[in-house]
């Protein structure tokens, strides 16, 4: 009667569904800016998690284990989008300059008025999502993959076998647009 | 003009677009520049004040996509259910 009882594991998927599913779905949409993708790698998480159970170690946390398995695939998910996208990305015409390279008139930046506690700011934060949204996909997953981990952007271009060009090509490019619609959606 | 001339640079070559110095920007955020590329960032950031603004800004961005900022949001009850269905149905 005293005896511990080890979970079985029907009541172990449960409990940890309610456990922590919640703060994973917030991670991964963090980490995505889409909330349909961030459920699907939530869900795919505890797929995995649930088939590969007999590797988890005793004494280990479930809260690691997890979140081990959705850092994983949240940094697969932005690499295959790297992947599948970065050849058209020439296609893009950058607007905000003129034939000479000059910004054009509604183009330049603005001076920014924030506070030292803007970055802490969930409604910031929202617009941030909703700008990396607007971005082709390959770009957003580069500039989200930048900084998933503390990886040199050397590495990461040989990881993912892009060239150094290409990769500040694509980040140039993400940044002028994200930079653009902060300006207009939180600065103005 | 000698210094520059020594370099293989002379002021027209210092002069940098706005495109090309907010690539350099970037590109220095990243891999880093040759010396040459420095020179002619910093002097381009020196006399035009849209581009400094760019730098600042571009820093900004970086910052909140480094910090890990997160959002609260929660799944309804029975799309948890329907989770821990699809995993007791494996
Ligand atoms: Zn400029």
């Amino acid at each position: 009667m005293f005896k511990k009882e080890t979970l079985r594991s029907e009541d172990l998927v449960s409990q940890l569904v309610s456990l922590f599913s919640d703060e994973m779905l917030s991670w991964a949409y963090s980490k995505t800016s889409k909330r349909e993708i961030a459920e699907d790698l939530v869900q795919e998480t505890f797929l995995a998690a649930f088939k590969g159970i007999g590797r988890f170690q005793e004494g280990s946390s479930y809260k690691t284990w997890l979140f081990g398995i959705l850092n994983n695939k949240i940094a697969d998910y932005h690499r295959d989008r790297i992947r599948k996208g970065h050849d058209q990305s020439k296609e893009n015409h950058l607007d905000m300059f003129d034939g000479k390279g000059a910004w054009t008139e509604g183009s330049k930046p603005e001076k920014w008025d924030y506070e030292a506690q803007l970055l802490d700011d969930s409604e910031f934060n929202q617009v941030l999502h909703l700008c990396m949204d607007q971005l082709p996909e390959h770009w957003s997953a580069a500039l989200t993959y930048k900084y998933l981990s503390d990886k040199k952007a050397s590495d990461i271009c040989q990881e993912l076998q892009i060239s150094e060009t290409n990769y500040w090509q694509i980040l140039h490019r993400a940044k002028l647009k994200v930079r653009e619609c902060l300006e207009s959606k939180w600065f103005k | 003009m000698n210094v520059w001339k020594a370099n293989g640079l002379n002021s027209y070559n210092m002069k940098l677009s706005c495109i090309k110095s907010t690539v350099l920007i970037e590109k220095k955020e990243l891999f880093g520049l040759s010396i040459i590329e420095n020179v002619k960032l910093s002097f381009h950031l020196s006399i035009c004040s849209s581009c400094k603004d760019y730098k600042r800004q571009s820093q900004l961005i970086d910052a909140a996509l480094r910090q890990q900022f997160v959002t609260k949001l929660e799944f309804t009850e029975a799309e948890k259910q329907e989770i821990i269905n699809k995993l007791k149905s494996e």
